[in-house]
């Protein structure tokens, strides 16, 4: 998602996208006399002169709340304006990017900060946008001329394996996106959090809990000096409900659940979130009575929203391609090792079951009625569209941006922020089961392997949406981070539970899932014809390297992360013949010495 | 579920009702729903093996207005409110506790647990969500004290005797006290147009490189409560307007200026006319540090002004006479051994007056009723007529000092630690300013040196009180003149004032009558807490000064698209 845009209108080349880009707008005039200028006039001493300059502009406009038990914790609404400069020198061929040098640019400048970036004036002042463009493109060439430099420095003592373009060209394009955005109401939202999240004080067996609203706008203005311009509009609202305890033997139990949406129209009536604020408080309070889950090695079924978070943390991140950079040094070069994507080699290689295919379509806006977000323009300027990854279980290309990779010579207009990521995947299956046959094949399976019950997971966390919500969930999801077992992250089951052949399931508790990776993918025995529909937190491959190795610097990769980005999945229930479950080892801290306060003196 | 819907809507307003009740009654709901916790907590613990022998709560509150501007126009505008909870929970007694410092081994250890007692409070006052945070916060950070205090004895019992034997804790007096909530006095939309104003000059130079000014008006309302029965409920609005702006040499060193205005009221920051006759001077300055030349490394006699002298001794004395530095074994501990021993010229005295709110017209930041740790506020005299007499003390004794003199402070939801309010040097024997400087070129004669130095204006500095790393300071001047013999000054640039505590101390000649006050803010390791420093101008018969860092980046390539001036 990222971005949502119901009914935006797509105009290529001139027509009346100029909706914003009037000459009137000072904003605009800014950016086309600075860029101007500086194509032809920005250049030091006998160094080449800039060949590509990209400017833009984000006015970004957030509103917050978050309450605990009834009570609003904090509440804001902020306003700012991001000015990004991506500059070039050199030629398509070989430039700056694509290399991690020794930083460049000269060390304790107080100009660095603009280099790259600027906060820009909220004033629509002519002047002073033209002001923080000379400054910031300023910075940007001399850092630019620099690592130009020494990346031909580097490469006097390295062989290059194999010659990409560092930049592809692309047909420039001049598109509007922008759809209206509903206005942000901040007493709204924070009604609503201090109502839902009043809804735990009825359990307190749940010691911890909040709801967490935010919501806003990202205006986006650019301009390149290949003619390219957009303006897109990216709202988004989340709403996270999220609360933790500890089971009766001390294990900290957690367990967050976000909804998306572009706007609140968007988002379940006030009474279904607050049956999900319920449903999560009852499950976790029976959960804390729940024996903690024992090995089980087996089939294990996915069901839509566990197998949309699987793929999203185990698959998709191998559907992007990134660029390896050169480095400088040894060092640099063994991290940016880490950077390429194994699935590069696998292109025509089967990588999925043969009845599965997935495209990406940041165009979607919503699939049978539920909302996913998306864009009609990526960061580069280039027109989003659909792209076919996996043709009957065969790899066909990865998503990419400008950057060219191995196999790949052009975008696919997935930018968003420095790297390429997952817009909206769509998975789609021939001849699935019913939910019904999925069930009965898994108990089969379970069966032929002597297991006396089988296990479904319905829900897989997204230990980055925990992390932000409780301190002692962020230190459990640090924990998380290394998994020695398998080269996958280590995952949380939310919700799963055992499914014996009489039909009747026991839940399970604090199951870790293991011994998923992505080539496993290709095994999945079956998959259902319902599909949910599911968003979710997405970290590609190699974006780090994409902000420090892109013409942009670091600034540009760390503002579009502030914002952070989630992609939506339209995904059927998976079953996956192999799979490790089982409970966490180690001590326990123990249980509170005394119930909390509010259950004794609460009203209800 | 719709049932439910009701049942909630009805709780909530139950709740409103019961706080709007709670205030006509001029009680403070915060302070009893963390009497309540408290009282519970502790009878929770009572049955327990380890039981704690003192807990205390505060609760602080930031309600924060910010504005900024740059060259005329609003970069940001916004309004934040939120608490956050430091919870003090100890078992042992008050000679040996589970605070007990942790000797040798690896330094991060005493860190561990860092946040423990840490949480977001709800900013309604609503005693059931407040007492639920605290009722989390607590159990976490009982379980880890009990921790502690197995690792303290052991690591006690193998080390060698400590240097410093005082206890862990002190006993203090029962506090009770309750002041109403501010509230911030002041309007965005107004503010935002002022900012504008006030940054619109800088805007007509192309040769200015950054330009802002930021308001900030704050309310900072604290809640204390303890197990020794004290209970403290403060609020205090501050008004903060700070001016900023860039240039560059042509060989590239980076040329700063600032400026900052504090206030306990709106009415107390300057009016629009001073404000921009101080951007005037910034401008002026930054065109003038743009023509002087570079000072060369010097050591000579120097005059530093009251603020310079105001920050020197923040950085070079007050970190140094911080009580609980002279406990903690990696600390370099410069006054320790010295009480009741001469450290200043016997016309000088030091002290610290956190009761002290205005000062000649100004209003002095490190200005509280009571610490952040429940301990009422009073003067305290560090140094009498050059002799050293007492340090400055949180509840953390040392040897020798027993009780806290109440300058325990932290920022926001951190644990507090000894720390500065209004430092102020007094002189009993003022020189008018002009005496002085006859006084430095006399010194300049004496010493056979071509100039001797003033130092006009500072931004701000740093010092380093740890054993590990030369103990030293640096204060960044601004404005530095060079004061020739036939008294003519001439503005310079590019260097760091330096050097060493005792040795500069003990170089300190004579002061004038021109007290000045600098108001900031500090950092350390209890976060940031607002001081003040309020002294004469000194004559030293030698300083030392650096090369400071400078950028090799050269100015802009291109001129300025708006036909700006570049400085005359």
């Amino acid at each position: 998602m990222g971005a949502a845009l119901a009914g935006a209108a797509l105009c290529v080349a001139a027509a009346a996208g100029a909706q914003q880009q009037t000459p009137q707008d000072p904003l605009d005039r800014a950016m086309r006399d600075e860029l101007a200028r500086s194509m032809t006039e920005l250049r030091l001493d006998t160094l080449p002169k800039p060949y590509f300059v990209a400017y833009r502009i984000d006015d970004i406009e957030t509103t917050e709340a978050a309450a605990s038990l009834g009570s609003l914790l904090s509440g804001s609404d902020t306003r700012t304006r991001h000015l990004r400069v991506e500059l070039r020198v050199g030629d398509y061929e070989f430039d700056n990017t694509n290399f991690i040098g020794m930083g460049g640019g000269p060390a304790f400048s107080m100009l660095a900060g603009v280099r790259g970036g600027a906060l820009l004036p909220l004033d629509d002042q002519y002047q002073e946008i033209r002001r923080q463009l000379w400054l910031a493109t300023d910075g940007a060439y001399k850092r630019a001329v620099e690592q130009l430099a020494q990346k031909r420095a580097a490469l006097q003592n390295q062989t290059r394996a194999e010659h990409l373009p560092d930049f592809a060209k692309e047909p420039p394009a001049v598109l509007s996106d922008v759809v209206p955005a509903p206005p942000l109401d901040r007493a709204a939202a924070e009604a609503l959090v201090r109502g839902l999240s009043a809804a735990f004080r009825a359990f307190p067996e749940v010691y911890s809990s909040g709801v967490s609203w935010s919501a806003g706008v990202v205006r986006t203005r650019y301009l390149n000096s290949e003619g390219s311009a957009f303006t897109r509009s990216s709202p988004w609202l989340e709403v996270r409900i999220h609360a933790a305890t500890q089971a009766v033997d001390g294990m900290p139990l957690g367990d967050v659940v976000t909804l998306y949406g572009g706007s609140p129209t968007d988002l379940p009536a006030r009474n279904q979130l607050m049956d999900s604020v319920q449903a999560l408080a009852t499950r976790l309070t029976r959960l804390r009575q729940t024996p903690v889950a024992e090995v089980y090695n087996g089939p294990v079924l996915f069901e839509g929203d566990a197998a949309a978070e699987l793929f999203n943390q185990v698959f998709a991140p191998r559907l992007v391609a990134a660029r390896r950079p050169m480095a400088g040094n040894p060092m640099m070069e063994q991290y940016a090792a880490r950077a390429e994507n194994p699935f590069l080699d696998q292109i025509g290689g089967r990588v999925l079951p043969t009845f599965l295919s997935a495209v990406d379509n940041p165009t979607l806006t919503s699939f049978e009625g539920r909302y996913i977000g998306g864009y009609r323009v990526d960061d580069d300027g280039v027109a989003a569209r659909e792209t076919r990854l996996v043709d009957h279980g065969i790899l066909k290309t990865l998503l990419s941006t400008r950057v060219p990779v191995r196999g790949i010579p052009h975008s696919t207009g997935n930018r968003w922020g420095a790297a390429a990521v997952v817009s909206n995947l769509v998975v789609s299956v021939d001849s699935g089961a019913t939910d019904q046959a999925l069930r009965a094949e898994l108990l089969k399976r379970a069966a032929a392997r002597g297991r006396p019950y089988a296990v479904i997971v319905r829900r897989i966390a997204n230990s980055g949406a925990l992390a932000m919500s409780d301190p002692m969930e962020f230190l459990a999801a640090m924990g998380d981070m290394g998994d020695d077992e398998s080269d996958g992250p280590a995952l949380r089951a939310a919700v799963a539970v055992k499914l014996f052949p009489d039909g009747h399931e026991e839940p399970i508790r604090n199951a870790g899932v293991s011994g998923v990776t992505a080539a496993s993918f290709k095994d999945i025995v079956a998959a259902s014809r319902s599909r949910t529909v599911y968003t979710s937190p997405f970290h590609g491959l190699g974006g780090m390297f994409a902000g420090l190795a892109g013409g942009g610097g670091l600034n540009f990769q760390m503002a579009s992360a502030g914002l952070g980005y989630a992609a939506s999945y339209v995904m059927p229930s998976l079953l996956f013949e192999d799979v490790t479950v089982k409970g966490p080892n180690g001590d326990l801290p123990k249980p509170p010495l005394s119930g909390p306060p509010w259950a004794a003196s609460s009203p209800r | 579920m719709r049932t439910t819907g009701r049942g909630l809507a009805l709780l909530l307003c139950a709740g409103v009702a019961v706080s709007a009740r709670a205030q006509a009654r001029a009680t403070s709901p915060v302070l009893d729903a963390m009497r309540t916790e408290l009282t519970r907590s502790l009878g929770t613990f009572k049955g327990q093996p380890t039981a704690p022998y003192f807990l205390s709560y505060e609760i602080t509150e930031a309600h924060t207005v910010n504005v900024a501007g740059s060259f005329g126009a609003i970069t940001q505008s916004s309004e934040h409110r939120h608490r956050a909870l430091d919870v003090d929970l100890r078992v042992g007694d008050y000679r040996f506790d589970n605070t007990h410092p942790l000797r040798g081994g690896f330094p991060g250890r005493a860190f561990m647990g860092f946040g423990e007692g840490m949480a977001q409070i709800p900013v309604d006052d609503d005693p059931g969500a407040i007492r639920a945070a605290l009722w989390y916060a607590t159990d976490r950070k009982y379980k880890r004290a009990v921790e502690q205090l197995t690792w303290v004895k052991t690591n006690a019992a193998v080390g060698v005797a400590a240097e410093d034997t005082a206890p862990d804790f002190s006993a203090e007096q029962r506090e009770t006290f309750t002041e109403p909530v501010a509230r911030i006095g002041v309007d965005r939309r107004v503010w935002e147009d002022k900012i504008r104003r006030y940054t619109a000059p800088f805007a007509r130079y192309g040769d200015i490189y950054e330009a802002e000014a930021v308001l900030i008006a704050e309310v900072d309302s604290r809640w204390y409560v303890n197990s020794e029965g004290t209970e403290v409920q403060t609020s205090q609005p501050i008004y903060r307007l700070y001016l900023s702006a860039f240039s560059k040499a042509d060989d590239g060193m980076e040329l700063p200026r600032y400026e900052s205005f504090w206030a306990f009221t709106p009415e107390g920051l300057p009016s629009d006319h001073a404000v921009l006759a101080a951007v005037q001077k910034m401008i002026d300055d930054l065109h003038a540090l743009r023509r002087a030349p570079v000072l060369e490394p010097y050591t000579g006699p120097a005059i530093l002004s009251g603020r310079a002298s105001a920050v020197f001794f923040h950085e070079v004395f007050g970190h140094r006479v911080e009580g609980h530095r002279q406990k903690l074994g990696l600390e370099g501990q410069t006054f320790k051994k010295k009480v009741n021993e001469s450290v200043l010229p016997a016309e000088f005295s030091v002290y610290f007056d956190p009761t002290l709110r205005r000062l000649g017209g100004t209003d002095l930041a490190g200005f509280y009723r009571y610490d952040d740790e429940g301990v009422k506020a009073r003067r305290v005299a560090v140094v009498d007529h050059g002799i050293l007499k007492t340090f400055l003390m949180a509840r953390s004794p040392i040897e020798g000092f027993a009780s806290s003199n109440g300058h325990g402070r932290a920022q926001l939801g951190l644990t507090p630690v000894a720390r500065q309010s209004n430092l102020v040097v007094e002189t009993a024997q003022p020189h008018s300013q002009a005496e002085l400087k006859r006084m430095l070129i006399d010194e300049i004669k004496r010493e056979n040196k071509p100039y001797g130095l003033l130092f006009d204006d500072i931004e701000g500095g740093f010092t380093i009180t740890m054993r590990f790393i030369p103990n030293a300071f640096n204060v960044m001047p601004v404005m530095v003149y060079r004061v020739y013999p036939d008294g003519r000054e001439e503005l310079v640039r590019g260097v760091d004032f330096i050097g060493t505590p005792l040795t500069t101390f003990s170089k300190i000649v004579a002061a004038d009558d021109h007290v000045a006050v600098f108001n900031g803010m500090c950092g350390a390791e209890s976060g940031w807490v607002p001081v003040s420093a309020v002294s004469p101008g000194l004559l030293v018969s030698q300083v030392e000064v650096q090369k400071k860092l400078k950028s090799g980046e050269r100015p802009p390539i291109l001129p300025p698209p708006f036909g700006g001036a570049v400085t005359p």
